[in-house]
């Protein structure tokens, strides 16, 4: 412990940093804070889609969310087709089905 | 940014396609099924080509005496009407064009029943008793059942009893 103490006492930073650091610093940390929602969506979709990942995987949601609702309404279609037919075929063949469907 | 928004698009477009095309692939019927209310009967009692062609004869045979007996009952119905806006009070004749209104609505119905058993004949043997069970749900047929159940709600109102 003490061997580290002495190595962070002898060390110094030989690293220039510019003279306006401080100052765009504090210049970006004003920008975010201001930023405004559609600016962090589109930051965060920028980030988010970056990734393949979510992008693969944002399609094959999206894929199959469209084949399930097409399913959903298209059994629903059937559905009502095939009442259609089935009234049709008696009242084809029963002279009292259409009033007793009216 | 571009890539973002590329991507969200192509998903909608890939959502709107999915849909579109199995929609379309579902419901979209072929010019025949559009046209004939026997398709139902098939689909619905799964009947292979050769009991469907059968099926298909027995109906077609059964449709001219079917529109027979339209004519008949709309002719005697006519009749009625005429009868009853004539008068204030039940006449023989009103009395015998009821009668006679029944009598076409009985023949109309065993012939009716006449055919439902020769179609349930030419469907394999559960499809054909499910058949039946359909048609008397679906046809005027179903009367007789509706008034039995209001025999069994209301015991007093029970006829020849």
């Amino acid at each position: 412990m003490n061997r580290e103490s002495e190595l962070l006492k002898k060390w110094t930073v030989d690293v220039s940093v510019s003279t306006n650091f401080n100052a765009v610093v504090w210049r970006r940390i004003e920008e975010r804070r201001t930023i405004s929602v559609a600016e962090a969506i589109r930051q965060w979709l920028t980030e988010v889609f970056a990734r393949p990942a979510v992008a693969v995987a944002y399609l094959s949601v999206t894929l199959v969310a469209g084949l399930a609702v097409a399913q959903v309404q298209s059994s629903k279609v059937l559905r009502e087709r095939d009442s259609q037919l089935e009234a049709r075929y008696v009242q084809s063949v029963d002279p009292y089905a259409i009033r007793l469907t009216k | 940014m571009r890539k973002p928004i590329a991507i969200i698009i192509t998903g909608l477009l890939l959502a709107a396609g999915a849909y579109a095309g199995l929609f379309l692939a579902r419901t979209v019927p072929s010019q025949a099924e559009a046209t004939s209310e026997l398709l139902w009967l098939r689909k619905e009692f799964s009947l292979t080509d050769e009991e469907f062609a059968r099926i298909r004869e027995l109906h077609e045979g059964y449709l001219p005496d079917c529109a027979k007996m339209c004519a008949r009952i709309a002719a005697a119905n006519r009749g009625l009407q005429g009868l009853v806006l004539s008068t204030n009070e039940v006449t023989p004749e009103i009395t015998k064009k009821l009668s006679e209104i029944g009598n076409i609505r009985q023949e109309c119905q065993a012939r009716m029943l006449k055919h439902f058993y020769a179609v349930s004949r030419a469907m394999p043997e559960e499809q054909g008793r499910r058949y039946l069970v359909e048609m008397q749900k679906l046809t005027s047929l179903s009367n007789m059942r509706d008034h039995a159940k209001t025999e069994s709600a209301q015991p007093e109102h029970g006829h020849g009893m």
